[in-house]
């Protein structure tokens, strides 16, 4: 429970540490311009060309490659040498692309061809119509316009996709806390262990046994979990956000919920402890590989096509309370989470308490 | 044949366990093969169109002749999706997945000037956001000029969506290799033989090791070792009865690659690489499933182990993250591990990886000593294990 979310953390960090950074820039990728022709259009887009293939400039997108003729740069294209060809005629662009072209190279291609195409479209349509307009449009061309502005603020942190799988990984760890509530039951129902079958008959009162019980494992199961946390920020660099209340009161609810739902799951599944544990195990691997320990991306598909199973599965729910508490930073997702989990830990125990203490009379 | 017999008599005795993971392995199966193209169009690596859709969700507060112009703009080559009713948690949901690339705020008054035009995405500088912001820029600049020629709001959006609709020709330079391009049931089979090595060990291991497991009881064992059965004997009835349940699940495997592979050209073109590689791994988990229970290890500390150990490997060895995303110094590790080469090996039928029938060997040659020396320890640490038991009791 302590080592097994830690050592996969390990992997994890290893594995995934640069791939955010990596998708999330356009490295600049050598391009080939090829001239058909002479005239202002050609020339301008060369023009447009060179000053993104500036070397240094933060703007940068290109590599310029020279090759004589369309037929030399297809060959380097096809032999992976460039990445993209811009063939450029009068009043016309063509890109062309590697069979295994990524997804940024066709769309900064596509896309800066089609800027100037359109742009150098408009400015003859105003030149048609206002002359004067039209040389406005053409000074204001050289300037770059954004209308749009980026909600960055939106998320306390990058929303690394990747950050997932870490968030994922401990909720994971927490949820093997149910085997604790599935030893809880095999120390005190009489018909599981012989051991239970002494505390059965033994004068101390049940219920109280049962307290007792669930708060010897509750203490530890905090424990395993803050330094898992504690790991998690300093060694992995994982945001965790800077409420910490908040996440006492995720610690504390996540790991009271996994022991009562091993306790549940000791309740009504047969068989000796290990048996009942690895009943349970199953039903936590399940869940947690819909949560999308493996694959990011299953939530998001059940969002769209199913949203009521997210409601559903424990490992999501735990796991979206950590999300809205850390990167999503967002206090009424998590507090929803956190509500739906206090709920059903509610409901465990009350029956969890309800059947241990009668088990006395019961099973014996 | 006895104690072969067993074996099964004791899976059979446990098939619940058997059944649990069965149902694991298929509805892992399942999640793949429904995750396939979203795995595939969030990497930034090899995709699999020239020009793929992209995912834009918005909210119009607006609700200009400028606002409604640019959703109908960018609807044409996108799936727009109206989330007005939706909370900013649920939206903040949507991005993070990647179910919206691109979500687009437009205030009201946006079109007048008083308010903004936000957008949020997972990314802040991907191909994907360039060309999306790219097109929602030049459609407001074009409806923006259009404006200061003099026509009317309607108009300025209708001539807006007619200019940027008007692009570039995107051609593709195919490589004289022979090969079609990828299809959407390429990326699933690709896929499903990708996460295959983990989804054996985990079978293997868990659903069958238990039976081992069962075996290792003492009340069992002792009742074995009391057979007139030598020690070999017992170990090779056991490995028999793991490889024997293995070669079971490589035929369900197959035939779930024969259903999928009906629309996959890759799957037609090299059938037979997939066969073998998936048999090899089958028995790499066989033999790891041979190791692993070859200790005396309770069914515990069996799903911890493997836990461990499997979903360290897989995610080292790029069986839920591609290899080309992962770093060099990470996959030199990697080559250390039996998942890395069945990987290779499978992803040598996509398209954008070179097939080389050289390296396929060398992966074929390479699993195959994982599965002799996975083996072999099994055998050592078991006869050691046994004969430790036999001393103590000679020496009781």
């Amino acid at each position: 429970m302590f080592v097994f979310p830690l050592a996969l953390m390990t992997a994890m960090h290893f594995a995934f540490d640069s791939i955010y950074d990596y998708q999330n820039s356009i490295d600049p990728m050598k391009t080939i311009v090829i001239e058909e022709g002479e005239g202002m259009y050609q020339d301008g887009f060369v023009d447009l060309v060179e000053t993104l293939s500036e070397e240094g400039s933060e703007d940068q997108l290109f590599v310029l490659e020279d090759v004589d003729s369309l037929e030399d740069a297809k060959a380097k294209l096809a032999e992976e040498e460039a990445e993209i060809i811009f063939v450029v005629s009068d009043g016309d662009i063509e890109v062309y692309l590697q069979e295994n072209h990524s997804v940024t190279a066709a769309a900064v291609a596509g896309s800066v061809a089609d800027s100037y195409m359109q742009r150098y479209t408009l400015i003859a349509d105003a030149y048609e119509r206002d002359p004067a307009l039209a040389m406005e449009l053409i000074e204001d061309a050289s300037e770059d316009v954004t209308y749009t502005v980026s909600q960055k603020d939106f998320f306390a942190a990058d929303p690394n996709p990747y950050s997932w799988y870490f968030l994922s990984t401990l909720v994971m760890g927490i949820l093997f806390m149910a085997m604790m509530g599935i030893s809880m039951v095999g120390d005190l129902r009489a018909d599981v262990s012989a051991e239970a079958m002494r505390y059965s008959v033994s004068p101390a009162r049940k219920g109280q046994m049962v307290i007792v019980s669930f708060l010897a494992r509750l203490i530890p199961g905090i424990a395993i979990v803050v330094v898992q946390l504690i790991v998690m920020k300093n060694v992995f660099g994982i945001y965790l956000g800077n409420d910490y209340f908040k996440l006492a009161l995720f610690i504390v609810s996540a790991v009271m919920f996994s022991i009562s739902f091993g306790v549940i799951c000791g309740l009504c599944f047969k068989g000796n402890v290990n048996q009942r544990g690895n009943k349970a195990t199953s039903l936590i691997m399940i869940s947690v590989f819909l949560s999308g320990e493996m694959i990011a991306q299953l939530p998001g598909i059940f969002e769209r096509y199913f949203p009521i199973f997210n409601k559903i599965n424990p490992a999501t729910v735990l796991n979206m309370a950590l999300f809205k508490l850390t990167i999503g930073n967002s206090a009424e997702g998590f507090f929803l989470n956190i509500a739906e989990i206090i709920g059903l830990t509610v409901i465990f125990l009350a029956i969890g308490i309800a059947v241990l203490r009668r088990e006395k009379y019961a099973s014996v | 044949m006895h104690l072969f017999k067993n074996f099964f008599k004791l899976l059979k005795s446990n098939r619940t366990g058997v059944i649990i993971y069965g149902v694991i392995f298929i509805a892992m199966i399942i999640g793949v093969i429904a995750a396939a193209p979203s795995l595939a169009s969030e990497s930034t690596g090899p995709d699999y169109a020239s020009q793929e859709a992209i995912e834009v969700t918005y909210v119009d507060n607006d609700h200009s002749a400028l606002s409604e112009g640019l959703i109908d703009y960018l609807s044409v080559n996108n799936n727009v999706t109206d989330v007005s009713d939706r909370s900013a948690s649920s939206i903040q949901d949507l991005v993070f997945f990647g179910l919206s690339e691109y979500h687009l705020t437009i205030e009201d008054g946006f079109a007048d000037g008083t308010g903004e035009i936000t957008y949020l995405s997972d990314m802040e500088k991907s191909g994907a956001i360039y060309r999306i912001d790219g097109a929602v820029n030049n459609y407001i600049q074009a409806y923006r000029d259009y404006e200061n020629m003099g026509y009317e709001p309607e108009e300025c959006a209708d001539l807006a969506k007619e200019l940027l609709l008007d692009s570039a020709t995107l051609n593709v330079v195919e490589k004289d290799d022979g090969r079609s391009s990828t299809t959407a049931g390429d990326v699933v089979i690709v896929f499903i033989n990708q996460f295959f090595p983990y989804l054996s060990i985990g079978f293997m291991t868990l659903g069958i090791g238990h039976t081992v497991i069962a075996n290792n009881n003492k009340l069992i064992g002792d009742r074995i070792e009391c057979s007139p059965v030598n020690r070999k004997k017992i170990s090779l009835a056991n490995s028999m009865g793991i490889a024997t349940s293995g070669l079971v699940l490589w035929l369900v495997f197959m035939l779930v690659n024969l259903m999928l592979g009906q629309d996959s050209p890759a799957f037609r073109e090299y059938w037979w690489l997939l066969v073998i590689n998936s048999f090899l791994t089958t028995m790499i988990a066989c033999a790891f499933a041979a190791f692993v229970t070859s200790f005396d290890v309770t069914s515990n500390s069996l799903s911890m182990i493997t836990n461990i150990a499997s979903l360290s490997m897989a995610f080292v060895s790029g069986v839920f993250v591609p290899q080309y995303l992962l770093g060099e110094g990470l996959l030199t590790v990697a080559k250390f591990m039996p998942m890395y080469w069945c990987v290779v090996a499978s992803n040598m039928i996509d398209v954008n990886s070179n097939y080389d029938s050289g390296k396929l060997l060398m992966c074929f040659g390479i699993e195959i000593l994982f599965i002799v020396a996975l083996t072999m320890a099994a055998a050592f640490v078991k006869s050691s294990g046994l004969g430790k038991a036999k001393s103590a009791v000679k020496t009781e």
